[in-house]
């Protein structure tokens, strides 16, 4: 290369073909992406954060709670179980469709319905079953389980996909866990004023914690009248001395309003889940791909 | 500086048709203009580093002061490094080499001198907004947008100058140092453009933002300082050894094979994206190789070595490339095996960047600093032992802050992956490497000291002897230099 020319045109191809990779392709497929439906529901997701929380974002920017916080759950997989919801009327049939399966139960398979047939298997095994079940008349439906560690810990129900972040500017994914993962913290600690005093004093509410307090979120001033409906209630050391209160600024109000919308528990098409435990009278999938919640 | 150095036919600046100490001088002020600052914010982001560790030692230190939280002080450190000191150190090595190895004065002095002006006053101006509050959310992207546009101005008004310095070169062909030099004039405006347009002035929706930013971690961390780093390395290994570089073809294959593949390689592995944008930035990173192994090549047979005065400096660059070997061995064993998933949001990744960035990056640029400060000085160090010390303070320091994070953070990583070990146990084994850290943090802070002291009162004494011409001969042009101390 001894041209400045062909040297700048080497540097000007290798910049746009990462850029048209990694910046314009993105866009086109992830940029433009519409909110989605809830699967199993009618709910479009995700829906924009309330006001309050919004600017509670903010502070979440603000203050760099990205620097020790995720907002993003692993999976590292999907398991499956398969559950007979009911027997329906041909028993015979049903019991000669579980020696077709392999399956050999101890008791009489056919009470305490709705029972877990087979658990933690793969998808084809799965749709193997439900089908030869269904085909015996009985009614049969696939659950599924993301797993992974993060799942394990209670930090989400399915690991984050892109369309979570769809309503967030900026998207605050967070690339340490210094503190724990905060994707669900609203489905995990969904009260207000466990957050606010979680914020004032961490380690007086988690124990061990190693999470810096954030006093300058809150005021502490004299009690006029009558003392502020929002004012702390705290106990020994912490207590502000007799006649004064420790009241949440305006920034700590919508912090916590952020905190609790901070929610990815929905099953979602391409990051499916079913509920925990079947409903009382489940009622049979129609297809595989469609989770019953 | 030795003088067998300076006027020894060495392989890039031999048969030199304007004699050197004129193209220095033509970069001495200009060159002034960017260092001083850069080793202030150098010295700066060490103290920072500390302050912003000690909320890891006690909590609740600055619990009533938002502005010294972590969260704040974090960010404002890793810009002071990254955007105060190594890229303007790294346009200062690179607008040298341009001026040298071309054999013309630097063009266009004035725009240098305007552009240190404009930078230094965009990184006062966004350390602020960072402590205020006004970071836009994207790690090593933060400073607001007031800022922003004072940095890409000054990127421009830089890059004017060496591109014209490189137009109006003596020698037609290009020296593979000037390739490198040239290109990361060229790389930050347009990073730095697409980060500031997309991520904050005209956001893009969702993830796509994680995309933007990725791609722009890696042009910044990888791409840029690896310009930056090789054309140091290109310059003055065959200088100090007094050797040509072997092979303009293995330089050229680097060249390629970075800027290829090196703006892929940042997206994170865990991030919520489409799986192949997770798969390219995988493959690319194992593709690092391939610069690392054509530069080492390279570079083999020109390891300078030996305590002459003047070669010192040298140490730091040996220490530079090393660093960014054992970096890319790093990446590549993390990106080609199932550990990544171990050191995903772990204190590797502050371990990984701060090796790049301090051991790498700052080292190369350091090392770079110490010799072109005489060069364009006329003058030795007036304090060499000073530098040296430097060297070893910092190099001690940084294994000592970044073995500890390496080491705890795939800790972290395992336990995080243990759902049986509650996440209080996680977080509390995270504190100690972190506490070890911070030592060898102090003896950054004092080795990154010593570079102010150097640099200002060399400044200060060029100053001195300005005056004293002046009143001397009253309308003379000043002299070349003053005589070594």
């Amino acid at each position: 290369m001894k041209h400045a020319g062909m040297l700048f045109l080497t540097g000007f191809v290798a910049l746009s073909a990462s850029w048209a990779g990694f910046i314009l392709v993105p866009q086109l497929q992830i940029g433009r992406a519409s909110l989605g439906m809830v699967t199993g529901g009618s709910d479009l997701y995700p829906q924009p954060r309330p006001g309050l929380a919004a600017q509670g974002a903010q502070v979440y920017r603000a203050n760099g709670c990205y620097h020790c916080h995720s907002r993003q759950v692993r999976q590292e997989g999907a398991a499956m179980d398969v559950i007979l919801a009911s027997a329906g009327t041909n028993q015979a049939q049903v019991l000669s469709a579980f020696k077709l399966l392999d399956l050999s139960l101890a008791d009489n398979p056919l009470v305490g319905l709705p029972r877990d047939l087979l658990v933690d298997v793969d998808k084809s095994r799965a749709d193997f079953a439900q089908k030869t079940l269904e085909d015996a008349g009985a009614k049969a439906m696939i659950r599924i389980r993301a797993t992974g560690s993060d799942i394990k810990r209670g930090w989400g129900q399915r690991g984050s996909v892109a369309r979570d972040y769809l309503q967030d500017q900026p998207i605050l994914l967070g690339w340490q866990r210094l503190g724990p993962d905060l994707a669900n913290i609203g489905v995990r600690q969904p009260d207000p004023v466990w957050h606010l005093k979680h914020l004032y004093a961490p380690d007086k509410v988690v124990e061990r914690s190693s999470m810096p307090p954030y006093r300058f979120l809150f005021e502490k001033r004299k009690i006029r009248q009558t003392p502020s409906p929002d004012a702390l209630v705290l106990e020994g050391d912490l207590a502000p001395e007799p006649g004064f209160e420790i009241v949440p600024t305006g920034e700590a109000k919508a912090l916590v309003a952020y905190l609790l919308s901070l929610k990815t528990d929905v099953p979602l098409f391409e990051a499916p889940f079913s509920a925990p435990a079947p409903a009382a009278v489940p009622v049979a999938s129609a297809t595989n791909a469609t989770p019953v919640p | 500086m030795s003088p067998s150095l300076q006027s020894a036919p060495s392989a890039p600046e031999s048969a030199a048709d304007l004699p050197a100490t004129g193209i220095d001088r033509s970069c001495r002020w200009p060159l002034l203009g960017l260092y001083p600052g850069a080793a202030f914010w150098l010295a700066l982001s060490a103290v920072v580093y500390l302050v912003a560790s000690m909320s890891f030692h006690a909590p609740a230190l600055f619990a009533d002061y938002a502005w010294l939280s972590y969260g704040r002080m974090a960010p404002v450190a890793n810009h002071l490094l990254l955007y105060g000191f190594c890229i303007p150190a790294g346009w200062a090595a690179a607008l040298w080499i341009l001026a040298r190895l071309g054999r013309t004065p630097l063009a266009q002095p004035a725009l240098v001198i305007l552009g240190a002006k404009a930078w230094n006053l965009g990184i006062l101006v966004g350390t602020i907004g960072l402590l205020a509050g006004d970071a836009s959310g994207f790690e090593h992207f933060e400073f607001p947008l007031y800022a922003g546009w004072l940095l890409l101005l000054a990127s421009v008004l830089v890059g004017v100058s060496g591109l014209n310095t490189i137009r109006c070169r003596a020698v037609p062909e290009l020296h593979p140092a000037q390739w490198f030099a040239g290109l990361s004039l060229l790389w930050f405006p347009w990073i730095y453009a697409t980060a500031m347009g997309l991520l904050q002035l005209w956001p893009v929706r969702g993830m796509a933002q994680g995309a933007v930013h990725g791609w722009a971690l890696a042009q910044l961390q990888v791409v840029l300082l690896a310009l930056f780093g090789i054309a140091v390395g290109f310059y003055f290994f065959p200088v100090l050894k007094q050797k040509a570089l072997p092979s303009r073809h293995l330089a050229l294959f680097a060249l390629i094979t970075l800027i290829l593949c090196g703006p892929w390689t940042g997206v994170p592995l865990q991030a919520p994206v489409p799986a192949w944008m997770t798969a390219i930035s995988r493959v690319m990173s194992v593709c690092l190789l391939m610069p690392m192994l054509a530069v080492l090549l390279n570079l083999r047979s020109l390891c300078p070595v030996g305590s002459a005065p003047g070669m010192e400096p040298s140490r730091c660059l040996r220490f530079g490339i090393r660093a960014w070997v054992l970096w890319t061995v790093l990446v590549v064993v993390l990106n080609s095996t199932a550990l990544w998933k171990t050191a995903a949001l772990t204190l590797v990744q502050p371990a990984l960047f701060q090796w790049l960035v301090q051991g790498f990056g700052t080292m190369v640029l350091l090392g770079a600093i110490y010799l072109i400060l005489p060069r364009i000085a006329g003058a030795s160090l007036p304090f060499p032992a000073l530098a040296r010390i430097h060297f070893w303070l910092a190099s001690i320091g940084l294994v000592l802050v970044v073995v500890p994070l390496l080491v705890g953070g795939f800790q972290q990583g395992t336990r995080l992956a243990d759902a049986r070990i509650p996440f209080v146990d996680v977080a509390a084994g995270t504190l100690m490497p972190i506490r070890v850290a911070s030592m060898g943090q102090l003896l950054l802070i004092l080795g990154h000291l010593l570079l102010p002291v150097n640099v200002l009162v060399l400044v200060l004494r060029l100053v001195r002897a300005q005056i004293r011409q002046v009143i001397d001969e009253p309308g003379g042009v000043p002299a070349a230099s003053e005589g070594p101390a």
